[in-house]
């Protein structure tokens, strides 16, 4: 299936990346509420709670973009396009796994 | 201003639903026209027809719920964490993983439901479309659980 490839490892990358990046809490940024400020760096308590979700998603964004843009279209087109479902199906079953802790 | 964009959140989310609902159920196997009931009319559809507007609906809903984190990050959380509702907590984490997750899968679906659908792409799109599905449920149901909780466990 001709040109699929990169969008597959687009998908596929962000999805492993932002796993990774909430799990090993890596994000480009933090924003705080309360003082309504984006910092790279962690702050004092005072400027409240910090919210990570969008750093996650902008850190797998500069991963997944780049990737899928450097990878040759050929190569791309090599990968099964069940791929594309199979790994972020795994994705979700594992962040479901992880999150159970909130229940137990 | 938060009111507003709750229930237009809930309204995008209500026409999503509907969509991928129609979408994830064509996928199913085929029916001869004879045999037809009413769960094979409703996903006897166009199916590719709604691609576009899943993905548009889909990205405005995340905004919309981006947009309304802040105050459930300031206001919501702390009173759930008070009141010791972990499930609580736990089912809106992941919320969000399963939406950032679902806004990465978007290209991939978006590219396998291209016309004209090809056979070679067939498992994916089922996949795909079947995550997303998934995806949309669970955020529709935690959102609507979570805006009206106090209601719901007094």
């Amino acid at each position: 299936m001709m040109g699929h490839g990169r969008f597959s490892i687009f998908s596929i990358v962000f999805g492993i990346a932002y796993t990774l990046a909430f799990f090993f809490s890596i994000a480009v940024f933090k924003y705080y509420p309360l003082v309504h400020e984006f910092h790279i760096a962690d702050q004092p308590k005072t400027a409240g709670p910090p919210i990570s979700w969008y750093g996650w998603i902008v850190t797998a964004m500069l991963v997944s973009l780049p990737i899928s843009l450097a990878v040759p279209r050929r190569w791309a087109d090599r990968l099964s396009p069940t791929w594309a479902g199979l790994i972020p199906a795994a994705l979700v079953l594992i962040v479901l796994i992880y999150e159970k802790r909130w229940f137990f | 201003m938060i009111t507003t964009l709750l229930i237009l959140h809930g309204l995008l989310a209500v026409a999503l639903l509907g969509a991928i609902t129609h979408q994830a159920f064509s996928t199913a196997r085929r029916v001869p026209l004879a045999e037809r009931s009413f769960v094979t009319r409703f996903r006897s559809v166009g199916a590719a027809g709604y691609t576009n507007a899943i993905v548009i609906l889909f990205i405005i809903t995340a905004i919309f719920g981006a947009l309304l984190y802040p105050p459930y990050r300031l206001d919501v959380r702390p009173t759930l964490e008070d009141l010791d509702m972990r499930a609580a907590n736990g089912v809106f984490e992941i919320k969000e993983h399963l939406a950032a997750i679902g806004l990465g899968l978007l290209p991939a679906y978006w590219f396998f439901w291209r016309e004209p659908l090809t056979a070679e792409g067939l498992i994916a799109r089922r996949y795909l479309t079947w995550i997303l599905a998934f995806v949309i449920w669970w955020n529709f149901l935690v959102g609507h659980v979570l805006n009206n909780i106090r209601g719901l466990f007094q």
